[in-house]
């Protein structure tokens, strides 16, 4: 699913305040699969992944109104809802699968997808930028929910160096974002000189 | 902190992970709102944290926006713009009662409400001024609180000990093992690039632990990580951001504790 420009979420968060079904349609189209995937890796149950996609976007049906767009953006705020779901849920006694004695498992990325979240970046390509041991801190605080705590006592790193290194992954993220858009922008203003050329 | 220091100290991304303390968050918040250029900053974060959700997306079953959306229906929302209507049929006898009554009021309205315009403009000055006062008397508890800490009978005040290729070099490290905290106050260092950091390293035997990473340009004396059971610490310059294990052939200087 390509990314949605951002008139066209605010187009989906005014239907929704409007109770307006085709916002929550919408909004489903277009989150649902990302917000799943980081339900799914920490439960790590398809089933009860699903039923809690549908328990985040009843409450962000529901609770529209709390999102305060100077706090965060919109997807991270509902990925904030699902997550912090699934953390509970994965640590309710009778879920529990021992995580924490587990070797992480690695994540499955969708590297077939071709279109992605902001700008079109490739999956490969922007994993392809992280080394694994700011990947592994990304996955361990993003994905798995785990606490930085947590994060230290599974990869056997200061703490100090888990903030570290999560910084570090990020930058090189926002780096390659903002190197894809250049790209874009610079594809299309070629285009438009060689057809301004053959023009004249 | 300042804007700089709270962009290279990770609090950020924390943030939007929702990850930080009751303290940090808001602290955070106080400098989003002092600092509304933080804004772009934790939209990018954002940004960069959904491309990456979206490497891990799945598709979910059919059936399970089926179900949503029958919820949805099954349970409406009390409140829908636009849903009531008003019949209002016939007229009656007493219509130009009703329309100078209608006259009267809002004759009163225009006057009550340009009065409240007036109060609320008042009362928006008056909090301005209430924010005002309270941003420069919390600015001014944060320095009374942290000339208190590093005057405080443990405080240890240790000078750098400059290395031969920054000899120019001056810094105090204030250092307080009871209370464990401890702050920097710079006097001198070596300028850097653009694309540079200073850190702060622990050191333990022949580990050497990264802390704190600070660009040198906010607070001159800024508290900085408390390491238990460390020999020394150590400056050095690096990448922007920092890394996990020191250059150096950039080290600035060293601080014995021990």
């Amino acid at each position: 699913m390509e990314k949605i420009q951002q008139i066209e979420l605010l187009q989906i968060i005014s239907l929704i305040k409007s109770r307006d079904e085709k916002g929550l349609s919408l909004l489903y189209d277009n989150y649902a699969g990302s917000i799943l995937g980081l339900i799914n890796n920490i439960v790590r149950d398809k089933e009860v992944a699903e039923e809690i996609l549908q328990q985040t976007m009843l409450k962000v049906w529901n609770s529209v109104h709390q999102y305060d767009h100077n706090r965060s953006t919109f997807f991270t705020w509902m990925a904030s809802i699902a997550r912090n779901a699934a953390i509970d849920k994965a640590r309710l006694k009778g879920f529990q699968h021992n995580k924490k004695t587990e070797t992480l498992d690695p994540i499955v990325h969708n590297k077939e997808v071709s279109h992605i979240s902001t700008s079109g970046i490739d999956a490969k390509t922007l994993i392809g930028k992280l080394d694994k041991k700011y990947k592994d801190v990304l996955d361990c605080l993003y994905l798995h929910g785990y606490t930085q705590k947590e994060a230290s006592e599974e990869l056997n790193v200061p703490l100090g160096t888990i903030k570290t290194r999560l910084r570090t992954a990020i930058n090189i993220l926002r780096e390659e974002l903002k190197n894809e858009k250049k790209t874009f922008i610079g594809f299309w203003l070629v285009i438009i000189l060689l057809l301004f050329l053959s023009w004249m | 902190m300042d804007v700089n220091e709270l962009k290279s100290s990770g609090l950020l991304e924390l943030y939007v992970l929702g990850q930080t303390s009751q303290e940090e968050t808001a602290l955070v918040e106080s400098m989003l709102d002092q600092h509304p250029e933080l804004r772009q900053e934790i939209v990018e974060i954002s940004f960069a944290l959904e491309a990456y959700a979206s490497t891990v997306a799945e598709t979910p079953s059919p059936s399970t926006k089926e179900k949503l959306m029958e919820e949805v229906r099954k349970n409406p929302s009390p409140f829908v713009p636009g849903n009531t209507s008003n019949n209002i049929k016939g007229g009656n006898n007493y219509g130009w009662l009703a329309a100078m009554l209608g006259l009267a009021t809002l004759g009163l309205a225009w006057f009550y409400f340009s009065k409240i315009q007036d109060y609320q403009a008042l009362q928006s000055d008056y909090q301005d001024y209430v924010l005002a006062c309270d941003s420069i008397q919390r600015v001014d508890s944060t320095i009374i609180a942290k000339y208190e800490e590093i005057e405080d009978p443990n405080n240890q005040i240790i000078p750098i000990n400059a290395t031969e290729k920054y000899p120019e070099s001056n810094l105090y490290f204030h250092y307080n093992p009871v209370s464990g905290r401890n702050f920097i106050q710079i006097k001198n260092l070596p300028p850097i690039a653009a694309n540079q950091s200073y850190q702060l390293w622990s050191l333990k035997g022949d580990q050497a632990i990264p802390l704190d990473v600070f660009q040198g340009d906010g607070d001159n004396i800024f508290e900085v990580l408390f390491e238990e059971n460390s020999d020394a610490y150590a400056i050095t310059i690096e990448p922007r951001g920092g890394q996990d294990t020191p250059t150096l052939d950039n080290l600035i200087g060293v601080i014995p504790v021990s």
